[in-house]
């Protein structure tokens, strides 16, 4: 496929040729890994390859490159590049077009190709490169891996049967770097024949055929891939290779999560968002001077943001830096840290290495030229910077960091694209600053490097999982997105609102024209025309403000009514879809709140107050307007007191304010709380006959509140005092602007206008309090929202994709282990099976976990580790309906509904007919229960003092679990409500109901377990014992202990002359 | 709601017809007919938004000439002419970010390749419009970089901005042309396109209006002298 006959290549303007008499043979469908240190020529090698270097102005080159058998410098490049398709390093400048398609395609545009055939190599490069998802998307919106995978995937497209791959994983990060991997065994796959030049040789060492390792452009050695994995560490680090294998992310360290040092940089509570959007929240660690740590994550999880926070280049939304114990505002950090981009380019700026390393510093050329010379920059020193080597840059980059007497060094992806040499070497400088007492971060996903440094990677990714989150629109705009189609209706009521207020105004222009006719005609005020006219064109307006304002109302509830009914369907059907536990974990008096409540509160939002807002900001733009078209003077000079008011509102509350404000809430709060214990506590107390003063704790919150009420009042009294006073105070500035303004003679026209300004203005203050009581509704809003996404984001329960169906009615636990969310492990490593038609009985201690496991079977939870199998197949994988219809669950306390009792068992089985419920209720033992109903089988529970006793109720539950007949069942402590006139009635229906199906029985009173073929004793989320009875009691155990116990507790009796 | 897709040959069309509108001097009602127009192009293109932003920036620039300019002193007035003339090529404004807002580059180049446009002036122009999102990030890095330098001055930072850019335009230069010659760019052949393009009706039917306002306008121009 290719041959290199005795190549050597030297670059123009270049003395030691980069290659020197390479010869060797690439056979077709082989992998080729081309390692060495920088500048061994590997790159040299590709671009002879693909044609990109031949013999002219870029360089000689003696011998011959053939490519499948043609000599590669006679083939025109653009022929050429139907055979070799080569992906380049750097992702961000290997792109023409701005999106994916037309660059996956660019190949084939080129070669003039028909419509079809871009059409079908379109196909096969996006199931090649699996880039289904990337198609049709602005390049510049993905991330490096995914930019990698389109520039395979474009040079796939033009059908190659050759690719020349030039340092591809340089930039990503490990989930890049494994697409990248899946892509060449998908072209290996495929008999595409692949050179790939790598340092990082660990993803792809085990997929190449042959590995040839260069030396300053001599093809020193070739291995074969088992040779080459066979490499002892030490060898592969005197060749100046990298890992062979992936180095694995050390754990985070412990030490640096205490973020309370005060020597060195420490972070608490650090959150950081783009706009709307938060990258990560609530971030702490620290980092001691002397400290080299490593932040590590995937692409797009924010390391980089983190980087800028730390150096002041993005203001964080919440949380505090610290610097040595005392907090860094952004222009602080921007003077103490300093960043080393990834791309060194961009941060060298001057002419000359010794210009560079005193530009923005203090320092004197005698410490400059001592500080290169620590970094072996010394000789360099009248060089333009650019044309240093990439590790001169960045030596040179931290040179003038160092300088600045900054002792925070971030560094960003140093890495990338390094050698396992000078990998080395900046890990020894990173070791040297470190001694020096630098502090020292460095954003990396470089394995080898993290554990060649020493570097202590820091734990702060745990909060958000890397990646984009969903945009978190604001609460209005999700409101509306409810409202669907009647959204129109919303705009129309603020719309509406707005002009209503507008109009509102229109009367005062009717008083200005008023006062001028008057003041024309003074002192004949009889003469005044069009007095009447203007009355009623006053009133019109103010009653065509009235109606507009009732239509925006209209609209406004019209479209809220819409959005509570949608949220709340919304609601219920994301509940329906939740794990059947969770419902029971949050408990249905909370849901019910959120469902109702929270959804009325948007209601109230959407229909009032926004139209409100509406009219209430329309207010002041219209009045604005009225004030400044007559006389501009006395308008203006009008509203300087109503600033001047609120600028003492502002001045005024300060801190303190503040702080009294919050204590004021919390006693408030406070109050409340005490005030519902209060009450729920009344029934206790009067049994016990305790008096009033066991309530102090309530009179104490009264008490509180008292006090900070009052301080908050007498805070508040001078301000609202001088703002008050301003307020009302226009008056006199206005007349004293009169005097002002006319010198003594007053003209009607001027008269006119002050009159009208001393009527209008208290009309501004009123609007303006109106829009300030506005803002505190955005918060109800937000906290409802904030109840109802709490519930949508809950996880469904997910469906299996490939549904399997039980075999049998066996049920099997597989070293299961659970816990509840925020608790500790319930269930340790239970394994555990029960036969098809077997009863097994769980018993134990309180809190062992027998219920728990009971509902893991149904699929409440699904288990943190291991698994429940029914009929041999994962409960994971049994589709919704056929769980169903396979488990029937008994509960403690089984609830009716407030239906009839036809009704109530029909639930099981919606079909069912009456025959068959009637027949289900008899053999459930619950003749007695009809017979003493007035309708019988179609009496509504739960109204009209029809009530069920607890063991009345367990029997209906039973008849419905019959109804059911589901194979498997699944008895929760059934008889736990039975009294024991039921209870014998009870067994009864449940051993009619437990026959020949697989019963799992949990029970606390031991008579019912004997008849069980296998008893387990769950205790501590173990089971302890197992066996028939008779084993259990043979083996002395703690079956054994609680049956003894169990016979004692079933003498006792309560009494005169009870004995023990 | 499809947004109305125009060829973008139709859209330089319209676009110099708005032109010869402006610059012929023809009665004022007829900048405003193009202009309502091309804000009802925008509505079928579904880019209402755009247009909205463009239109409260006109009611700025008209307010503006109308309410602040008679009331400032002469010299400040004339230094603000300019606004007076951004109000009166408002349609060729609203004309160009038509076409901007309604094409992608590669639709761009294929009208460029489907009419005869020289190679060198196409590959031109998609590098250009190509490149410049990247040197937005580019320029972003550098000033990040020279905040934390603590660069004073303005001729300083001047200088300081243009070196890194010109240094990583010239690496992107390189790259970017290695990339397209191994994907064959400069093939002799001719190019073809993914992207369709294609005259519709839709097409005749604005080219057609638009001509009618344009020879109408110019007619009454004649006319009304």
């Amino acid at each position: 496929m290719i041959s290199f006959e005795g190549v050597s290549f030297t670059y123009a303007g270049k003395e030691d040729p980069a290659l020197s008499h390479c010869s060797f043979q690439v056979r077709p469908g082989e992998l080729i890994l081309l390692c060495g240190v920088s500048g061994c020529g590997k790159t040299t090698v590709l671009k002879l390859v693909n044609g990109l270097l031949r013999d002219g102005d870029a360089g000689t080159l003696e011998g011959r490159v053939l490519v499948q058998g043609r000599d590669a410098s006679q083939i025109p490049l653009w022929e050429l590049s139907q055979t070799v398709g080569s992906v380049f390093q750097n992702p961000k400048s290997q792109f023409f077009n701005l999106d994916t398609t037309s660059e996956v395609l660019f190949g084939l545009e080129n070669r003039g190709a028909a419509h079809e055939e871009m059409e079908q190599a379109l196909s096969s490069a996006t199931q090649a490169c699996g880039i289904q998802k990337l198609l049709d998307r602005n390049i510049f919106q993905l991330s490096g891996g995914e930019k990698q995978r389109i520039a395979c995937a474009s040079a796939y497209a033009m059908g190659p049967s050759l690719f020349a791959l030039d340092e591809p994983s340089s930039n990503l990060d490990a989930d890049g770097i494994r697409m990248l991997r899946e892509i060449l065994t998908q072209l290996k796959h495929e008999g595409k024949t692949v050179l790939l030049a790598e340092h990082r040789l660990w993803y792809a060492a085990d997929l190449a055929d042959r590995i040839f390792y260069l030396k300053d452009g001599v093809l020193e050695r070739r291995f074969t891939r088992a040779e080459f994995l066979a490499l002892s560490d030490e060898e592969r680090r005197t060749m100046g290779l990298r890992s062979l294998t992936e180095v694995p992310l050390p754990q985070p360290d412990p030490t640096l999560s205490d973020s309370s040092t005060t020597d060195g940089l420490s972070v608490q509570g650090l959150s950081a968002s783009y706009g709307n959007k938060p990258v990560w929240e609530d971030v702490s660690f620290c980092v001691q001077k002397g400290e080299i740590a490593a932040i590590t994550g995937t692409n797009g999880a924010g390391k980089t943001t983190l980087a800028r926070c730390l150096c002041g280049l993005h203001k964080e939304s919440a949380g505090k830096i610290l610097w040595e114990g005392k907090p860094l505002s952004p222009k602080a950090r921007k003077r103490a840290s300093f960043l080393i981009m990834q791309d060194v380019n961009f941060q060298l700026f001057a002419d000359s290495v010794l210009a560079e390393a005193m530009l923005g510093n203090d320092c004197s050329e005698e410490e400059a030229k001592a500080a290169l010379q620590q970094m072996d920059l010394l000789p360099f020193l009248d060089c333009h910077p650019m044309a240093l080597s990439g590790g001169q840059k960045q030596r040179l980059a931290v040179v003038s960091g160092t300088l600045s007497g900054r002792k925070l060094l971030l560094f960003d992806e140093l890495t990338s694209g390094l050698d396992y040499l000078h990998m080395r070497e900046v890990s020894r400088e990173l070791q040297t600053l470190a001694a020096a007492g630098y502090c020292i971060l460095v954003i990396t996903h470089d394995g080898e490097f993290i554990r060649e440094s020493g570097a202590k990677v820091i734990q702060w990714n745990n909060h958000m999982e890397g990646g984009a989150k969903p945009v978190k629109q604001s609460n209005l705009r999700r409101l509306l997105d409810y409202a669907g189609s009647r959204k129109v209706l919303l705009y129309l009521s603020w719309a509406l609102s707005a002009i209503s207020a507008l109009a509102a105004l229109v009367p005062f222009w009717s008083i200005w024209r008023i006062l001028q006719a008057v003041l024309t005609a003074v002192p004949h005020y009889e003469q005044a025309q069009h007095l009447t006219q203007y009355g009623w064109t006053a009133v019109l307006f103010a009653v065509l403000s009235m109606l507009l304002y009732f239509a925006a109302l209209f609209c406004s509830h019209f479209a809220a009514f819409r959005v509570a009914s949608n949220l709340r369907k919304k609601l219920v059907r994301h509940i329906a879809l939740l794990p059947l536990g969770t419902a029971e974990v949050l408990g249905s008096g909370k849901l019910r709140k959120i469902i109702q409540e929270s959804a009325a509160s948007t209601e109230t939002y959407l229909a009032h107050q926004l139209p409100d807002l509406a009219g209430a900001v329309a207010t002041p733009f219209g009045l604005l307007a009225l004030l400044l078209s007559f006389d501009w003077r006395l308008g203006l000079l009008s509203l300087v007191p109503v600033l001047l008011g609120f600028v003492f509102m502002m001045a005024a509350s300060g801190a303190h304010l503040t702080e009294t404000m919050k204590e004021y809430q919390d006693a408030l709060d406070g109050m409340a709380n005490e005030a519902v214990e209060y009450v729920r506590g009344i029934p206790v107390v009067k049994t016990f006959g305790q008096t009033v003063y066991s309530f102090h704790k309530f009179k104490d919150a009264i008490d509180n509140y008292g006090k900070w009420v009052i301080e908050y009042t007498k805070g508040l009294r001078m301000p609202m005092v001088l703002y008050t006073a301003a307020i009302n105070g226009i008056f006199a500035a206005l007349i004293a602007g009169t005097f002002w303004f006319t010198d003594g003679t007053v003209s009607t026209a001027f008269l006119t206008n002050l009159l009208f300004y001393i009527i209008v203005t208290p009309a501004i203050t009123l609007t303006l309090t109106k829009i300030m009581a506005m803002s505190e509704n955005q918060v109800l809003v937000a906290d409802a929202l904030n109840r109802i996404d709490g519930i949508l984001s809950l996880e469904p329960l997910p469906e299996p994709t490939t549904p399997i169906v039980p075999q049998d009615n066996s049920v099997e636990l597989d070293h299961v282990s659970f816990q509840y969310e925020e608790s500790n492990e319930v269930l340790h490593h239970i394994s555990l099976r029960i036969e098809s038609g077997q009863t097994v009985a769980l018993v134990g201690p309180s809190g062992g976990g027998k219920s728990t496991l009971a509902s893991l079977v149904s699929r409440f939870f699904d288990p943190q580790g291991g698994a429940v199998r029914i009929g041999g197949v994962d409960v994971r994988d049994i589709p919704k309906v056929t769980r169903m219809d396979t488990v029937s669950f008994v509960f403690q306390n089984s609830k009716l509904i407030k239906a009839s009792i036809l009704d109530n068992v029909r639930m099981a089985k919606p079909g069912a007919t009456e025959g068959e419920i009637q027949r289900a209720l008899e053999t459930a033992q619950c003749g007695d229960i009809l017979e003493k109903l007035p309708q019988g089988v179609h009496t509504v529970i739960g109204k009209d003092g029809v009530y069920l006793s607890g063991g009345e109720q367990q029997r209906i539950a039973i008849a419905r679990a019959m109804l059911k007949d589901a194979p498997i069942l699944i008895l929760d402590e059934a008889t736990a409500f039975a009294d024991p006139d039921n209870e014998g009635r009870v067994q009864a229906a449940l051993s009619n109901l437990a026959k020949g199906k697989t019963v799992l029985l949990i029970a606390h009173r031991l008579s019912t377990v004997s008849g069980a073929d296998k008893i387990c004793v769950i205790a501590d989320g173990r089971i302890a014992e197992e066996g028939t009875r008779k084993e259990l009691l043979q083996k002395n155990g703690l079956f054994s202990r609680m049956w003894r116990e169990y016979q004692t507790s079933a003498q006792w009796k309560v009494g005169k002359g009870a004995s023990a | 709601m499809k947004p109305l897709v125009l060829d973008p040959r139709t859209k330089f069309l319209i676009w110099l017809l708005t032109n010869v509108v402006v610059f012929c001097n023809t009665p004022r009602l007829f900048f405003t007919i193009t202009m309502a127009l091309y804000a009802l192009l925008f509505l079928l293109a579904c880019k209402a938004g755009s247009m909205v932003k463009l239109l409260i920036g006109y009611g700025i620039v008209l307010a503006a000439q109308c309410y602040l300019l008679p009331h400032l002193p002469p010299a400040v007035a004339m230094v603000f002419s300019t606004v007076t003339y951004a109000v009166l090529v408002f349609p060729c404004v609203m004309g160009g970010m038509y076409l901007l807002a309604t094409t992608s580059v590669s639709q761009l180049i294929a009208a460029f390749r489907r009419m005869h446009v020289p190679e060198s002036f196409t590959i031109t122009m998609a590098v250009t419009l190509r490149y410049l999102p990247a040197l937005r990030e580019d320029v972003r890095h550098i000033l990040d970089a020279m905040s934390l330098r603590q660069i004073k001055g303005l001729e300083q930072r001047l200088e300081c901005i243009y070196i890194p850019i010109l240094m990583g335009t010239a690496q992107t230069a390189e790259e970017l042309s290695e990339s397209a010659t191994a994907r064959g760019i400069d093939s002799p052949g001719k190019k073809s396109s993914w992207h369709t393009i294609g005259f519709h009706a839709q097409d005749v039917v604005v080219s057609v209006v638009f001509l009618a306002v344009c020879v109408v306008s110019i007619w009454s121009k004649g006319v009304l002298g």
